[in-house]
């Protein structure tokens, strides 16, 4: 369409005369701590999270350290406690759910067309609370009564035998929601209102989607967490019995709110997986993903499925019978949308013309080993199996799987994909592809013995074990140093690109990419899409209306 | 199929066979100790287990089925072996087929599922009540019929190896961190009720050669039953971290023919007598009335050192 | 009337705050409704 393409160069030139005009607010502290523009704020999450990334995974180290022999060698058990609560608080709320919305802030508004997110300042703010969050709560750890030690579930009674300390880990937390809660309400705002004309809701890039539905998600039940550890709060310090069967109160009630947030919380931090490797495929198969709307469904679908549960979270606590059969098939249930999920990213690579650069690999890596911790949980999910798998490494290396070489390996195939957009230089493909390799075959070797671990008879959150639990401990443990240690090359990856690569990176980047972000510069000007952009087929990746 | 192709295809199926053929006929010998789940000694052990097998095993078929789907995708259908990227967008059949084929597994799977559970979870008739209470960190074990109680606690010489930087090599300790001072002790296939529960936090009570754990919650009391068809050993470990010592609080299980069951609760039922003997002494010597005010439990914690 | 830019980035900014503020009434309004239920649950 002649008009469509006049339309494009014109627009082109525009944002190219305002890059003369608009100029990044000059001053370190003008820029990164006043910004309100949606890529700051989104490579300020995205440094965050990385180097929560870190401390999380040095807390790691120290665990796996220990489990290495069997015997103490290195920390009192109550340290040890420490270590596993705090690096599964960071991990989850520090490390994986900012680095998703830094790649929201980054990528919504330049897939949808928008000039920024809808509410700039609250995005500023969004992000700011969490430094002051894990300050504090890292600060626990060299209190008195030391960090939390009760597993980041904080049972209660267990976690109301915390010390003063406790009330830091509850702030951390409810600062750690309300920044969520604010950014999800921020990506709403966005994608139901800034639109550009004609990117209807059917024609967004998968990616906004899940991020869409993990948004609604996230204001569902943040407030709950919020709610939970309130009523923990106050019964550790002001006399409140919730929680406390001696005054009336129920310590399972506990369990049925906290885990009413924290199922739907794996899939918040699993959607926008799902989003990131459903840009790769398409792009690297060169061919379109397979069934758009199906997976809009799907993910829908998993979104209303994960708030009904909840309670195979606690298949031992002692539940009516009637109640582990519901929890068990509706947990049944959620295997069938996310195979369906499986099977169209495999039908998009069938007959495609595929590559294999760094994104792409990692985008397989998910694929097949969040399908394999997705089997896991359907054999967690048959009760009666699970009254011997609960609460035993099998859990550990279940969840491990899906977060692990599921969330963090999309995250990681998102970086090495739009990095070349955001910095405007190509990374070293070579050293993205050893960071790669390095990883899967480590990953593997860490936590898939942890399946024969559990099955074995090993109890989560244990400092020492058994001796016949040794050969697998140690296995483990080594495979955890060496994936530790490769996460490395992952930074050295992205400060040579950012900082030192000579090649520069075109606007298109990759042969096979499709959608808007991909028709702005690399970089993308500071303010792109001052003028809304024009959508048709040349813009828009899927549009199964228009085929 | 270039040559190329087809040797990797070669490969790929022959490395799939070997890897079935190991599966269908080795692994199956691994039950129990390193890397499977054990069957166990109880009905319910048993039906844990086999559920735990046939969902692996279904599992295994759809990966196989899927990952080969998209391995043989990888090697053929790539830029550098020149292949031309179809059209083709979706398929509103497709999506119903793979719906509905896997809402029939899971209709296939739900009854040994429900039928597993019901089983497990609803009680019988049972002859005997053991009231399980976990503390930090350790547990009591009180026989209501036979009317004994007493503690359970890691045995001392696996709890002096445990220390940080003990100098005592685990190895060389028997059942290093699952042995007791005072097992449990049962009649072999007898059903027997447990009532569990918690003095202070959450606990969990896990044997699994009886194919079953249950949480202890303090303020209530939760129901399990078994019945343990062969006599034996049986060890576990608290299951619902509870404290620094989450770790150190074992479980042994001793079940014994009937008789043999008999002459031990008639032993514990004479060891209690002669301690609530030496009580009343004590309690004479301290100037206390002869009350409930001094607990076995308290002597037993106070000859443990802890 | 035709809208000028200028107005559709206003009619833009209205309806997203808007939004914005439904949702942050559900948030807190969920977050109340959980503390009642854990005070009925009792």
């Amino acid at each position: 369409m002649n008009t469509g393409i006049d339309e494009m160069s014109h627009q082109s030139h525009e944002t190219a005369h305002d890059d003369h005009h608009d100029h990044k607010p000059s001053g370190f502290l003008n820029r990164w701590l006043y910004t309100t523009n949606h890529k700051d704020i989104g490579t300020l999450y995205l440094v965050f999270s990385l180097l929560m990334f870190f401390i999380g995974g040095c807390m790691a180290m120290v665990i796996r350290a220990e489990l290495f022999m069997p015997g103490l060698q290195l920390v009192e058990p109550e340290f040890f406690n420490q270590m596993t609560t705090m690096h599964a608080l960071i991990m989850v709320f520090g490390a994986v759910m900012p680095a998703w919305v830094g790649f929201a802030n980054w990528m919504i508004p330049l897939m949808i067309g928008a000039p920024d997110m809808a509410l700039p300042r609250m995005n500023n703010w969004s992000f700011w609370i969490l430094p002051f969050a894990f300050t504090m709560l890292l600060s626990t750890l060299f209190m008195d009564s030391g960090g939390p030690a009760s597993g980041w579930t904080l049972y209660p009674p267990l976690s109301l035998q915390g010390g003063q300390s406790f009330a830091f880990v509850v702030f951390a937390i409810h600062m750690m929601g309300i920044s969520s809660i604010m950014g999800s309400i921020n990506v709403i705002a966005t994608i139901l209102n800034m639109r550009a004309p004609g990117m209807t809701l059917l024609k967004m890039p998968l990616f906004v989607w899940t991020w869409l539905i993990t948004a609604y998600l996230l204001i569902a039940v943040m407030p709950v967490l919020a709610g939970a550890v309130t009523m923990l709060l106050t019964d550790h310090f002001f006399g409140t019995s919730f929680f406390n069967a001696a005054g009336g109160g129920d310590p399972v009630m506990f369990q049925h709110i906290f885990w009413f947030f924290g199922h739907p919380e794996v899939y918040i931090m699993v959607l926008p997986a799902f989003g990131v490797v459903s840009e790769i495929i398409p792009t690297f198969s060169r061919k379109p993903l397979f069934g758009y709307t199906a997976m809009v469904y799907a993910t829908a679908s998993i979104a209303f499925l994960s708030f009904i549960v909840w309670a195979h979270h606690m298949f031992t606590v002692g539940m009516p019978l009637t109640g582990e059969l519901f929890f068990m098939y509706s947990t049944m249930l959620i295997a069938i949308p996310t195979g369906v999920k499986v099977f169209n990213w495999v039908s998009t690579m069938w007959k495609g013309s595929m590559t294999f650069e760094t994104p792409m690999l990692f985008a397989i890596g998910f694929i097949v080993l969040f399908t394999i911790g997705g089997f896991s949980g359907l054999m967690l999910a048959m009760a009666a199996a699970d009254l011997q798998y609960h609460d035993t490494y099998f859990v550990v290396a279940h969840f491990h799987y899906v977060l692990v070489p599921g969330s963090v390996f999309a995250l990681m195939a998102g970086a090495y994909y739009w990095l070349p957009k955001w910095s405007g230089r190509m990374y070293s493909e070579k050293w993205g592809k050893i960071h790669f390799w390095l990883s899967v075959i480590s990953v593997n070797i860490l936590f898939f013995p942890q399946h024969y671990l559990g099955l074995a008879g090993m109890p989560r959150r244990i400092p020492d074990y058994s001796t016949q639990f040794a050969d697998f401990n140690m296995i483990s443990s080594v495979g955890g140093f060496i994936f530790g240690a490769s996460q490395l090359i992952f930074v050295g990856v992205i400060v040579h690109c950012v900082y030192k690569s000579r090649q520069a990176a075109s606007g298109r980047v990759w042969e096979g990419a499709k959608g808007l972000e991909w028709t702005l510069s690399s970089p993308p000007p500071y303010h792109s899409f001052n003028t809304p952009p024009v959508i048709d087929r040349t813009t828009v990746a899927h549009a199964q209306e228009l085929d | 199929m270039k040559k190329q192709n087809t040797f990797i295809v070669a490969a790929a199926v022959t490395a799939a066979v070997i890897a079935a053929f190991w599966l269908l006929l080795v692994a199956p010998g691994y039950t129990g100790n390193e890397i499977n789940m054990p069957r166990g000694v109880t009905l319910q052990s048993e039906l844990s287990y086999q559920l735990h097998m046939i969902t692996l095993w279904i599992c295994v078929v759809i990966g196989v089925i899927v990952f080969s789907a998209m391995f043989i995708s990888i090697v053929l259908h790539r830029k550098s072996k020149d292949h031309e990227a179809a059209r083709f967008t979706h398929s509103t059949r497709a999506e119903i087929v793979w719906t509905i084929i896997p809402v029939i597994i899971l209709v296939v799977m739900a009854v040994p599922a429900t039928t597993a559970l019901v089983n497990m979870e609803v009680a019988p008739e049972t002859e005997m009540t053991v009231k399980i209470t976990g503390f930090q960190w350790r547990w009591k074990y009180e026989y209501i019929e036979d009317g004994i109680e007493f503690i359970s606690s890691l045995h001392s010489e696996s709890n002096a190896a445990r220390r940080l930087i003990s100098g005592i090599d685990p190895s060389a300790v028997e059942n290093y961190l699952l042995d007791v001072d005072n097992p449990m002790v049962l009649p072999a296939n007898t059903k027997v009720k447990f009532l569990i529960t918690a003095d202070d936090v959450i606990h969990a009570w896990w044997v699994p050669a009886l194919g079953w754990k249950r949480d202890a919650v303090p303020g209530f009391i939760n129901e399990a039953w078994t019945e343990v068809l062969e006599p034996g050993t049986y060890r576990g470990q608290c299951a619902e971290l509870c404290g620094k010592d989450h770790g150190f609080m074992p479980i042994v299980l001793k079940v014994v023919p009937k008789e043999e069951y008999r002459d031990w609760v008639r032993q514990q039922q004479r060891k209690m007598a002669q301690e609530q003997a030496g009580l009343t002494d004590t309690r004479k010597a301290l100037g206390h009335e002869t009350g409930d005010d001094v607990q076995p439990q308290t002597l037993a914690r106070v000859g443990s050192g802890k | 009337m035709l809208m000028t830019e200028k107005d559709k980035m206003q009619a833009q900014r209205t309806g997203a705050i808007r939004t914005a503020w439904q949702l942050a009434v559900v948030a807190v309004l969920i977050f109340f409704a959980f503390i009642l239920s854990g005070v009925l649950g009792r």
